[in-house]
């Protein structure tokens, strides 16, 4: 779907990217986590045609057809949106600029929002709930989702999640999204991506990062692990290990601990902390 | 994404409109209030529209992505499935759309309201208009929010014309034109007064620059993110720098020789006493030979030039006064005598008369009760016996401020009026050389009450038009929607407003045009004259394209006038009259022609006409032209009269036997055609060399 190459990119004096490559797959769920600071945004906006890479190339897939930007839909962290339109004005707006001849008002319904209403008067929440009705009308073949699940209530954010699950079922669409809170969307990527240093760190299936990332409890030091982070306590030595491997641990003291998606992405920031 | 920014720029511009209406409205209403003047909204629209205009180009410009920047949306914008150039395509093609609505509201307004004077022609107006819009939008995408962007933007457009007009101006202009530059110039010199009044080449040249100015935006643009939202930053214009200064010199030639037709030369000429003139055909500098110094020119009255230059130690001014200046036999000037007065603070006027140099001066002085006031004197010197006198013109001590009007050759009128308040007028025999109080003082204000006319109370009532031995004739300049009042002031002492004063209200006349030449005193010709015989001739034109003059005469008695009226309408656009004889010609703009009257009794008897022909004596016309000949600055000799164009037409006087050469440097034409006619019969005459000089 979306393959980039020897991406660079500035920041005025500050290299976000350098030779940077990443390919995702059609119809691929993707996670992009990391420290803040990694480029995860930065990266999103690059894929969404709103940054231009400095060099490089961003390919996209022929899913997306000669406009590629036409099968995006892009959600930023910002809900960038022309605020004093209503919600009627944005919709027909959107409607127009996308060829959309129905608009799926039905997630607007579930959310009780009034389309007179400007859409500067709406909440957060709302708005997100607004902006996501929009770009899921267009049926986007790629969905890029910039964090836009941390500011928002529990039953907004069920509707939203259920709604993008709803598309992804379909099997027509891609999904890039950067999130920071995983308990409630563990279950969506395929994949996680987390970037270190504006550098993959870790690449993953989702089905095979636990098998990959565990945590080693020792009462003594065991030198030459593949950690990404540790912790040292006053009776104990904490590794987080990736790649893991069992002969690693073999004849080793040690206990080993599975991880969630929330202690594994932890533990990776904690390492670039540490 | 077209009909979002038909809606969004259809906002700005309906609140511009709305609030533009509103100001115009509450002007008019103000001054109508205020002043009780029977003025038309129109009038208002006149003194409005062009700033509106001109304000409105630049805020649509400069508006361009106000919403983004202020709704936080240009990431939604960047994202939608539109290219950069589709996004600036509407945007622009929109808000240009206004920019025509309001041209053409302006196109309606200036064809049905004949008094909507325009500020340029038309093409040369909507290029402006357009130059500024462009670069408005051109800077559009800086990085402030709402109004701050608006005026980031305003600060950055100054900055840019500003640069633009003094590169143009003071880099390539004076550069090119004057090979030796004077080291330093009056301020008034840096801008010509020829490339102010008439610009185009200035604006085409400005129209080019916001041009490159938005290619260089559109082309940033296409690559711009949210990253960096100038697309034009300023600080970068440096790399556009030798593209500009290509534009700049470009546009110069474009100024120089296709627009105004002259390569501005420099020539100089020697003058007597160590000075050397120099001219760029617009304006004049005086060096001492030896280079040291530079000498302002100041001051230039009827048959003469003044040159003064302030010595540094002495505290003395020396005046050269050139007489006669531009001889036509020659093509030289001349400088007849260098005399030095005392230093005083100001230069009041200079004027040649019956062998007598008057000059006037002003300063600050210190009466015995140590009050300090502005002090004026009148200098006399004799040419031939080179004797100096000093008259104290003062009769107001608390405001005696010292002006010179106009003379017919007998008087000189000496008036102390000062705008808004009191005049006193003192008049100069010229032949006694004696300063004579009339004894007269006016109070404009109250008489301007009197009729009705309170605005005359507080603007520019200081127009005292001519004078005649003791009878003074004071036009009220026109300010607003005052009419044009002429008071006459009899024998007796008493005060009246000039009969004639109702046809000249200011919708139908342009004050700049009346009353600039006087005639002898026994036939006055102009409406500020007085009429110590028997008539008082009026002219008015319009100088529309329909132009017309009335001429109007009635006879007087001393008691007043009689209802003896003769109208004399002539479908023309610009009077002249010859400085010491009774012709007066007239010049049609729409065929080119010029006729010749002279007036007899109350009568204009037609003389001739010669066609094709354009009048070089009229100093403005000559600015309408396309080119410029060398004696556009020069006051008309008394011993001359030109007019011009496929034609001359020189009144000559005593030297006419002598078979002179004629030398007329820069003619607007290659095949430009010279006949010569001798007044009074205007007979053409065949001269003996005419040399037409191109350099």
């Amino acid at each position: 779907m979306i393959r980039i190459k020897n991406l660079n990119y500035w920041f005025g004096s500050k290299r976000v990217f350098e030779n940077f490559s990443l390919e995702i797959r059609e119809n691929e769920a993707v996670l992009i986590t990391g420290s803040n600071g990694a480029g995860k945004t930065t990266l999103l906006r690059l894929m969404a045609g709103v940054f231009f890479p400095d060099s490089g190339t961003i390919e996209y897939g022929q899913a997306l057809g000669k406009n590629p930007k036409a099968g995006i839909g892009f959600i930023s962290d910002q809900i960038s949106l022309y605020q004093s339109m209503s919600l009627q004005e944005a919709i027909d707006f959107h409607c127009q600029v996308h060829h959309i001849k129905e608009f799926d008002a039905a997630m607007l319904a579930e959310a009780k929002l009034d389309r007179r209403k400007k859409i500067k008067d709406l909440s957060v929440g709302q708005k997100l709930i607004f902006h996501l009705s929009l770009v899921l009308s267009a049926r986007p073949r790629l969905l890029l989702l910039d964090e836009v699940l941390h500011a928002i209530d529990p039953y907004l954010r069920e509707i939203c999640i259920r709604y993008v699950l709803e598309l992804l079922t379909l099997g027509r669409t891609t999904l890039v999204m950067i999130n920071l809170n995983y308990y409630d969307i563990e279950y969506i990527p395929q994949r996680v991506i987390i970037l270190r240093n504006n550098a993959i760190a870790l690449d993953q299936p989702m089905d095979s990062l636990k098998d990959k990332v565990k945590k080693i409890v020792s009462k003594v030091e065991i030198p030459g692990l593949p950690t990404f982070h540790e912790r040292q306590f006053t009776d104990c030595f904490e590794y987080f290990v990736y790649p893991f491997e069992k002969s690693i641990v073999k004849n080793i003291d040690c206990e080993v601990f599975d991880l969630n998606l929330n202690d594994i992405v932890t533990a990776f920031i904690g390492g670039e902390y540490a | 994404m077209l009909k979002k920014e038909f809606k969004e720029a259809g906002k700005v511009f309906s609140y511009y409109c709305g609030f533009s209406m509103a100001l115009t409205v509450l002007a008019y209403l103000v001054i109508k209030l205020t002043f009780d003047q029977k003025l038309s909204l129109l009038d208002i629209v006149e003194l409005f529209i062009h700033p509106a205009m001109l304000l409105l180009a630049f805020i649509l410009g400069a508006s361009l992505f106000a919403r983004e920047k202020t709704e936080g949306a240009f990431e939604y914008l960047y994202s939608l499935p539109l290219s950069r150039g589709k996004v600036i395509a509407c945007k622009i093609l929109t808000r240009l759309f206004y920019l025509l609505v309001m041209l053409g509201i302006y196109t309606l307004l200036a064809l049905n309201t004949p008094s909507l004077k325009p500020l340029f022609k038309f093409p040369v107006l909507v290029s402006l208009y357009f130059s500024v819009f462009l670069i408005a939008a051109s800077l559009s995408l800086n990085r402030r929010k709402g109004a701050a962007s608006v005026f980031q933007s305003l600060f950055h457009f100054t900055w840019i014309s500003a640069a633009f007009f003094y590169f143009f101006y003071l880099a390539v202009y004076w550069q090119f034109t004057l090979k030796d530059q004077p080291r330093y110039f009056k301020s008034e010199n840096v801008f010509s007064k020829i490339v102010l009044e008439q610009p185009y080449g200035l604006i085409a040249s400005y129209f080019f620059l916001s041009l490159l100015l938005f290619a260089v935006f559109l082309f940033r643009f296409k690559r711009t993110d949210l990253k960096n939202q100038g697309a034009l930053p300023i600080w970068k214009f440096i790399r556009f720098a030798p593209i500009s200064i290509l534009v700049f010199i470009f546009a110069f030639f474009i100024q120089e020789y296709c627009l105004h037709g002259t390569k501005s030369p420099v020539f100089k000429y020697e003058l007597a006493g160590n000075l050397l003139l120099q001219s760029n055909g617009y304006d004049l500098f005086i060096h001492a030979s030896d280079g040291r110094r530079h000498l302002n020119l100041d001051l230039s009255g009827q048959g003469c030039h003044l040159f003064f230059h302030q010595e540094p130690k002495g505290k003395k001014y020396f005046l050269w006064t050139g007489l006669d200046l531009y001889r036509l036999e020659t093509g030289a000037y001349t400088v007849n005598k260098i005399y030095a007065i005392s230093s005083r603070d100001e230069l009041l006027f200079i004027k040649k008369s019956s062998g007598k140099l008057y000059i006037g001066e002003a300063g600050w002085s210190r009466t015995d009760k140590k009050q300090l006031i502005y002090k004026s004197k009148l200098v006399t010197i004799d040419l031939k016996t080179e004797k100096y006198l000093t008259h104290d013109v003062n009769l107001h001590e608390a405001k005696p401020i010292f002006l010179y009007t106009r003379d017919d050759n007998q008087g000189l009128c000496l008036s102390d009026i000062l705008t808004y308040d009191n005049g006193f007028i003192r008049s100069l025999d010229l032949k006694t050389g004696k300063v004579v109080s009339t004894d007269m003082k006016l109070n404009l204000a109250i008489e301007a009450i009197k009729l009705k006319y309170p605005a005359f109370a507080n603007y520019n009532l200081t127009q005292v038009q001519h004078v005649s031995r003791n009878r003074v004739m004071l036009g009220l300049k026109k300010s607003l929607n005052a009419p044009y009042i002429i008071f006459e002031i009899f024998d007796n002492g008493n005060i009246s407003p000039w009969p004639q004063s109702k046809y000249f209200p200011w919708t139908e006349v342009d004050t700049y045009y009346l009353f600039t030449k006087i005639s002898r005193d026994d036939v006055f010709l102009e409406a500020s004259s007085i009429t110590p015989k028997s008539l008082a001739p009026i002219f008015v034109s319009d100088f529309k394209e329909h132009g017309y003059a009335q001429f109007v005469a009635r006879t007087r008695n001393e008691s007043g006038y009689n209802n003896n009226e003769y109208n004399f309408n002539l479908p023309f656009c610009i009077i002249g009259s010859d400085q010491n004889s009774d012709i007066y010609f007239f010049h049609t703009k729409k065929d080119m022609s010029t006729t010749f009257f002279k007036i007899q009794g109350s009568d204009l008897i037609f003389i001739k006409e010669i066609p094709h022909s354009v009048s070089i004596n009229d100093h403005q016309y000559i600015l309408n032209s396309t080119s410029y000949l060398d004696f556009h600055y020069l006051q008309p000799d008394p011993n001359s009269f030109f007019t011009s164009g496929s034609g001359m037409v020189i009144k000559y006087g005593r030297s006419l036997d002598r078979n002179p050469i004629l030398k007329l440097f820069r003619p607007w034409t290659k095949n430009y055609v010279v006949k010569v006619f001798a007044f009074p019969e205007l007979k053409e005459l065949d001269f003996g060399d005419i040399r037409l000089i191109n350099e």
